[in-house]
């Protein structure tokens, strides 16, 4: 009986490769001889100042809206998982009505806020007494209301992640620290939100890529995002599928960046779990994880 | 003076009455094992103790104050999330699951609680942390993270981690149930240590070599209640219940 065994043949694996690789050959072909597809054209926008200011915009208004997504997801988080049953509503009732309005209809209800809320201010209600006020249209800008619209519409989905990342940890780690005497606050800061990072950052990473196309919804309400510019221009030169490419090439771009930075984030964030999780590598298994990571 | 008092604690969860009277006192420097068949109260009783779990009827002083509570118009009041933890620092406890804290290393493990307390400076709670690990035998394993421990050293390490709050009284919820047989010997010869310290410890235990061997008292629980609390001589050679009888023959 020979001791050796052989090397698996994946004659399959090859003729699919070749078959996929001869369709997107003819795919790409296809749209680089298309007649009515200016290249130049692409190329020439690609760089424009415009098109980089709607850019800028788009990724300052995907990280602020993320970071005020994720504020108000913790603190909702939090509610939903308290033993106050009057914070636990109040946090079913907000990820219920802001996961249940489409993203496009909350951001054109806060870009027309001024339709039916001409000031803005704050006081208190039925006494006519303000602290301040101001017109709508002072306050909330349409880049503003964008902001607005999309942190509150995100925070919703960010509270759930962020439940479900608090509820991962284990019982034992609250026993531990409370035996330790931290107090609520340095026990969720030290010992429970560093590890439910590493099971929040997939899904987090997720929705941060889905909110940072979700910003182009802004353009009904000029918001100023790339995909505002891009239809600013061909608005006037009639290249709307050039000007659409252009687009998609930088939201193309952003999103394999902010991959990019997840990949980093969660690599810190899974301290101390690395052990467990380092499997004798196969060559099945390596396989595997380029696939994941393409 | 006793150094923990347990006054008539009743505790219930839902339906299920839990513990029904229990009146324990400990002294200081006893070693007191608390024995009696799963689901006899022993590890909510020790949870009374820290305040980790609050009583519904009764009282837990720790040193002669009031664990968790207030005494104001002649009711018990429940203590303000800060000072209830305060109280915390001079208890103790070590968990069946270690419950260590997994993205910290050995040495961040220890120093959490008293950085937290600011009870010393960075550099000073390092060298205590050194010190303790050394005492449990893990001098050199400061920088490993819990997952490259054995289950016996991840138990010791969490015995230092409660003893660099510098307690005046140890909790043990069994700390060995969870550990491989060959294990066992490591953990409970660094708690026998402790105990000829003079530390005041209460150990919740189906090791009963180590209670005979090591505890003042042994204290059987059944059904919420305090059935014996007898010298461990006189409660193995000589138990004054069937109960205990009873259970001493199974184990």
């Amino acid at each position: 009986m020979p001791d050796a065994v052989a090397v698996k043949r994946h004659y399959g694996r090859w003729l699919s490769v070749a078959i996929l690789a001869a369709i997107a050959l003819g795919a790409i072909k296809s749209l680089a001889e298309n007649p009515q597809l200016e290249w130049d054209v692409v190329a020439q926008y690609l760089f424009d100042g415009l098109i980089l200011e709607g850019l800028a915009q788009t990724v300052i208004l995907a990280l602020i809206s993320m970071l005020a997504a994720t504020a108000i997801g913790l603190i909702f988080g939090f509610f939903r998982l308290s033993s106050n049953p009057v914070l636990r509503t109040v946090g079913s009732l907000y990820i219920w009505v802001f996961r249940s309005v489409p993203a496009l209809i909350q951001i054109l209800f806060w870009g027309n806020l001024a339709l039916f809320a001409p000031r803005l201010g704050l006081g208190i209600p039925g006494t006519g007494w303000n602290l301040v006020s101001a017109p709508t249209n002072d306050v909330l800008s349409p880049f503003a209301a964008s902001i607005v619209a999309l942190a509150l519409a995100n925070g919703a989905y960010l509270a759930e992640i962020i439940r479900s990342g608090l509820l991962s940890v284990d019982e034992g780690q609250h026993l531990a620290s409370s035996a330790l005497g931290l107090t609520w606050w340095q026990a969720q800061r030290k010992v429970i939100l560093p590890q439910a990072l590493r099971v929040m950052v997939p899904p987090a990473g997720n929705q941060f890529i889905t909110l940072l196309k979700e910003t182009s919804l802004v353009s009904v309400i000029a918001g100023g995002d790339i995909l505002s510019k891009a239809e600013n221009i061909s608005g006037y030169n009639l290249r709307t599928i050039e000007l659409l490419i252009v687009a998609a090439v930088w939201y193309l771009l952003v999103t394999s960046a902010a991959t990019l930075a997840q990949t980093f984030i969660e690599r810190r964030s899974s301290r101390g779990h690395t052990q467990q999780r380092r499997k004798a590598p196969s060559p099945e298994s390596t396989m595997n994880e380029k696939e994941v990571t393409l | 003076m006793s150094s923990v008092d347990v006054v008539n604690v009743h505790k219930s969860f839902g339906d299920n009455d839990i513990l029904k009277g229990i009146d324990m006192q400990v002294g200081q420097g006893e070693v007191v094992c608390l024995l009696g068949p799963s689901g006899s109260g022993k590890s909510t009783l020790l949870r009374c103790i820290n305040g980790l779990v609050m009583p519904d009827k009764g009282h837990v002083a720790v040193g002669g104050s009031l664990i968790g509570r207030k005494v104001r118009d002649g009711k018990l009041h429940d203590l303000r999330g800060r000072e209830a933890s305060v109280q915390r620092e001079r208890i103790g406890m070590v968990f069946q699951q270690f419950n260590l804290f997994p993205h910290l290393n050995v040495r961040d493990n220890l120093m959490l609680g008293p950085r937290a307390h600011r009870l010393a400076g960075k550099a000073e709670l390092e060298e205590k942390a050194g010190l303790l690990l050394n005492k449990v035998g893990l001098g050199n394993r400061a920088d490993a993270y819990p997952s490259q421990l054995s289950g016996g050293q991840q138990q010791r390490v969490a015995i230092a981690r409660a003893l660099m709050m510098e307690p005046e009284l140890m909790l043990f919820d069994e700390p060995t149930s969870a550990l491989d047989p060959e294990l066992v010997g490591e953990v409970l010869d660094t708690m026998r240590s402790l105990a000829e310290e003079g530390m005041t410890m209460i150990v919740v235990t189906h090791e009963m070599t180590f209670a005979r061997g090591v505890a003042d008292r042994v204290v059987f629980m059944a059904d919420g209640r305090i059935v014996e609390d007898a010298r461990p001589g006189i409660f193995f050679d000589n138990p004054e219940t069937e109960r205990a009888r009873s259970f001493l023959r199974l184990v």
